[in-house]
């Protein structure tokens, strides 16, 4: 990749001294050039300007006012001050006030310019960079909250439910003993799929995907087998179609989480007997699976909010809120795509889009 | 009123199939409810089944509410129940019913108009009693 030239804004009421500025640095810097403040503010508001250098006594405004004028506005720029004469009192106190980064003497020193440009050049990567960081972190401490309101709700809940049926179990003696024990163990149940979602997408989104050869019918077999008792005797049944051409590379692990996802979401979901597909058409460009059931389907107002996360449909079936929210995210590190289609009482089927790493 | 000796009627709302079944029995075995529990996973069908409602004839029903459900939350639950005219919510007295530990639910609850109080899970027998203005026996 080229490195991206450093853009300078250099502003001075003298055309020659421009000119001069621009054939001397043109092939260093991404030069703007401007003959007065106000020409230099309203190329400040048209683009990104990392180093300003203005020269000092200008007609109308001196350097000083234009920098002091545009601190606010900008304060990631770094402001470089030269001039000619020796009207240091005013260089010095704005220096102290922290308008500025340095002052240079006119006439310039070529290699002092590159020296001070690049030192610039480097603080307001470093703030940039440490204001992008902060946002992210922010955002990260929102999702967090967000994350520790619902996580503790959703394993808070069915400790809840087994502490009432418990309750219930010593009141009422007429229920069998057994229904109670079910009662409980489908609150036990919902607690473990939601714990181990939890650490699924923890490990998602720590690990940064790693790209090796991948075998699809290996992962594939790998999936049916592992859900292959999830409904206990009930046999699934699981038509498996993978047609794979030439070597396909991703993070083999990031897809065995979305098809697993995908796959027990559909059993899940199946309303009587469960018939999955599973189709894998593999590329040289991307992989395209596609995961079909022929279940309940999703009610038309929630098909758009399913990815979301802690999302839940209005199945009795529901489940942790977090299965297809963590195929989505795995799919987005993969930098693939995926779609649904569902018919209500008919059956749903996603589309997942990966592309080759060769 | 009944030989059973439970003085209300009651509306479950609850996405939680277990919960529901749990409450209602409870209800029924602590003998404070007057008929069949009426259960509801499903908000939207309750909010419906409410405002058509019939019920009411021996004062006004309970409704134990969820706050965490899929499609629509508990506050929008109330929310709604809150544009319905007067002669219709006064039909319902509502109360939340949340294993919640969330200070601003709480907050929340407290602060509106149409809840008149947060009960945890699982229920408490003898906090609804207080709160429904019994005492034991």
């Amino acid at each position: 990749m080229v490195e991206q030239k450093i853009r300078v804004l250099y502003i001075d009421d003298e055309l020659h001294n421009l000119n001069a500025f621009k054939a001397a640095f043109r092939r260093d810097y991404d030069i703007l050039l401007a003959e007065s403040a106000e020409e230099g503010r309203r190329l400040l508001a048209e683009h990104e300007v990392p180093v300003i250098l203005s020269d000092q006594r200008m007609p109308g405004e001196t350097g000083i006012e234009f920098f002091e004028s545009i601190k606010d506005l900008y304060p990631y720029s770094m402001r470089i001050l030269l001039t000619g004469f020796t009207d240091i009192q005013a260089v010095i106190s704005a220096v102290n006030l922290g308008n500025i980064f340095r002052y240079l003497q006119k006439p310039w020193d070529e290699e002092e310019i590159r020296r001070v440009v690049q030192e610039a050049y480097d603080i307001n990567q470093t703030r940039v960079q440490l204001i992008e960081k902060n946002r992210e972190l922010e955002k990260a401490y929102q999702e967090l909250d967000r994350f520790v309101y619902s996580a503790s709700h959703d394993m808070r809940a069915p400790l809840m439910s087994i502490l009432g049926i418990v309750r219930l179990a010593r009141l009422d003696r007429e229920t069998p003993a057994d229904e109670h024990f079910r009662m409980i163990e489908e609150s036990v149940l919902k607690l473990d799929v939601f714990i181990r979602n939890i650490i699924q997408y923890y490990k998602n989104n720590r690990f940064e995907p790693e790209h090796h050869p991948v075998d699809w019918a290996g992962i594939v077999r790998e999936c049916v087998e592992a859900n292959r008792y999830q409904r206990g005797e009930e046999v699934i049944e699981c038509e498996t179609d993978v047609r794979q051409e030439g070597e396909f590379r991703s993070d083999g692990i990031k897809l065995r989480l979305i098809l697993n996802n995908l796959v027990s979401n559909a059993i899940k979901y199946s309303d009587g007997h469960p018939k999955i597909r599973i189709a894998v058409d593999s590329g040289p460009e991307r992989a395209i699976l596609k995961v079909s059931d022929n279940g309940v389907g999703i009610a038309q107002g929630d098909v758009e909010q399913v990815f979301k996360m802690f999302y839940r449909g209005t199945h009795p079936n529901s489940g942790s809120g977090l299965g297809l929210y963590i195929v989505r995210d795995a799919v987005t590190r993969l930098h693939g795509s995926v779609t649904v289609r569902s018919e209500e009482g008919a059956g749903t089927e996603f589309t997942v889009e990966i592309p080759n790493h060769p | 009123m009944s030989g059973s000796g439970g003085r209300h009627a009651f509306i479950l709302v609850d996405d939680n199939r277990v919960d529901l079944l749990v409450t209602s029995r409870m209800l029924h075995f602590g003998g404070l409810a007057r008929e069949g529990v009426r259960t509801y996973a499903d908000p939207l069908e309750a909010l419906a089944e409410m405002k058509a409602g019939a019920e009411g004839a021996g004062g006004p029903v309970i409704v134990l509410l969820d706050i965490q459900m899929p499609r629509m939350d508990g506050f929008a639950f109330l929310d709604e129940v809150c544009r319905w005219p007067e002669e219709v919510r006064g039909r319902y007295r509502i109360y939340m019913l949340s294993s919640t530990l969330d200070a601003d639910d709480r907050r929340r609850v407290e602060e509106h108009h149409c809840a008149l109080g947060l009960l945890s899970k699982p229920i408490d027998l003898d906090r609804l009693r207080a709160a429904l203005g019994e005492t034991e026996g």
